[in-house]
């Protein structure tokens, strides 16, 4: 099951991109699973052809999906082919994470609510 | 002209063609106006102008040849031409009054048909329209076929039996087409009608196929929580939908008119009774068509209730909690 908000000032193909990465990293979707095809997603979600269509192309281009003829788009693995080397993809992930630690830190959330967060995340992402 | 069934027979297709030709733009004009702005009205009346045109120039042809073909025997060209008019219906019907109607019902417009019934409660608590939330599942609907192997090989395997069985007239002599005898029938009505046949049911199977993905593609918005029993009535929904499409296009239809073709190049003494069951039985399959569309509207509009009620419980529950 996928959820967008219509009303997020996150861009939709952007909040697409996200769902499905969020349920591949946490195996809801697992290599070889199917994906339905364009049309249907965006039928079901009233929303354009191309924002779904591109939502999948970033993903394929990250080495996340594939389409395979007669069969539509498939996941092919669960991790994201590098965009950089090693040293730079951990500085980005932790450039991501500080980011959203200052958001916590300024929404007023305690260190040990951080803590909380983070490991609940983890908990969802790697132990699920 | 003195035969009953073929005065008769003259009839049927006298108030037949008329009637054919007229029906697009009497479905078109009884269509309720749902337009809303004035850019609407325009494309709406544009078309409509279009389709009066069209459906006037088909009207003049059909007289023109009627007062030609009034002297003229049934087997002469343009007679066969004068009945043969109704498949103007089609140009008519598809190409014009289509796009009238769609325009005249905006709830048929694609954008409209893909949000209704899609979740617009507030999120946050706040009065409509709030944030809009719109969930889909994951699932690939075109892998869900309820249509069976056999099926498939039922409708191909009769199609082509029709077809096997017109030709097979070929190995038989043939009246020549000069001196048609009434009872007798020609190489070029046998060559026409075999080519009839095949292109008709070839573009039928052609468009098979694409017309059941489309109802694969049908929008199943879901409710926020994804429920297992709106999942469920879409997939019954589309399986019977699916399935009765098929049976229709697919198996009943190439055979009700093979059966009819064939009854024409095997028994053209009986030709007036093809025109008299064939209008009655293609009439029923219409009739049976339109019956399916009702039920399966009917059975959609349950469903999209279903899914209101799922929205309103789930609106009110985050408006409780926030």
């Amino acid at each position: 099951m996928i959820t967008i908000s219509l009303s997020s000032s996150i861009p939709l193909q952007d909040q697409l991109v996200a769902e499905l990465r969020r349920l591949i990293a946490t195996g809801k979707l697992s290599v070889g699973d199917d994906l339905p095809p364009v049309r249907q997603l965006a039928n079901d979600l009233g929303i354009n052809l191309n924002t779904v269509a591109r939502a999948y192309r970033e993903l394929t281009d990250a080495g996340l999906l594939t389409s395979v003829r007669g069969r539509g788009t498939v996941v092919i693995d669960t991790t994201e082919r590098p965009r950089g080397k090693p040293n730079e993809e951990r500085k980005r992930v932790e450039q991501i994470l500080g980011a959203a630690l200052t958001d916590a830190k300024i929404a007023g959330f305690s260190e040990s609510e951080a803590r909380a967060m983070i490991e609940r995340q983890i908990e969802r992402i790697w132990k699920s | 002209m003195s035969d009953p069934i073929g005065v008769f027979g003259r009839f049927v297709m006298l108030c037949f063609v008329p009637m054919m030709l007229a029906a697009p733009l009497l479905w078109a004009i009884l269509t309720p106006n749902r337009v809303g702005s004035d850019s609407q009205r325009m494309v709406v009346r544009t078309r409509m102008s279009a389709l009066v045109i069209f459906t006037l120039l088909a009207f003049a042809a059909w007289g023109g040849l009627l007062l030609m073909t009034l002297q003229l025997p049934t087997s002469n060209p343009l007679t066969q031409a004068h009945r043969h008019m109704w498949v103007a219906f089609f140009p008519l019907w598809f190409g014009l009054a289509m796009p009238v109607i769609r325009a005249k019902s905006c709830d048929w417009q694609p954008s409209a048909s893909q949000t209704s019934g899609i979740p617009q409660y507030s999120t946050t608590g706040d009065a409509f329209p709030g944030p809009v939330v719109r969930t889909a599942s994951l699932t690939n609907r075109t892998h869900d076929t309820p249509l069976q192997t056999w099926e498939w090989t039922l409708g191909i395997g009769l199609s082509l039996a029709c077809i096997v069985c017109i030709a097979m007239r070929g190995l038989y002599p043939f009246a020549k087409l000069e001196a048609l005898e009434p009872g007798q029938v020609s190489f070029f009505q046998w060559a026409l009608a075999l080519s009839i046949y095949t292109i008709c049911v070839g573009s039928q199977w052609f468009f098979v196929p694409y017309s059941l993905k489309l109802s694969h593609l049908e929008p199943e918005p879901l409710d926020s929580t994804g429920s297992r029993e709106l999942q469920e009535m879409y997939r019954q929904h589309r399986r019977q939908k699916i399935r009765l499409l098929f049976w229709m296009t697919a198996v009943l239809v190439p055979v009700f008119l093979g059966a009819m073709v064939a009854w024409m190049v095997w028994w053209p003494e009986y030709f007036q009774w093809v025109g008299i069951v064939g209008a009655i039985g293609g009439s029923l399959l219409g009739i049976a068509g339109g019956i399916m569309g009702m039920l399966m509207s009917a059975q959609r509009m349950r469903i999209a209730e279903f899914k209101s009620q799922l929205d309103a419980t789930a609106g009110t529950a985050l408006e409780q909690t926030s």
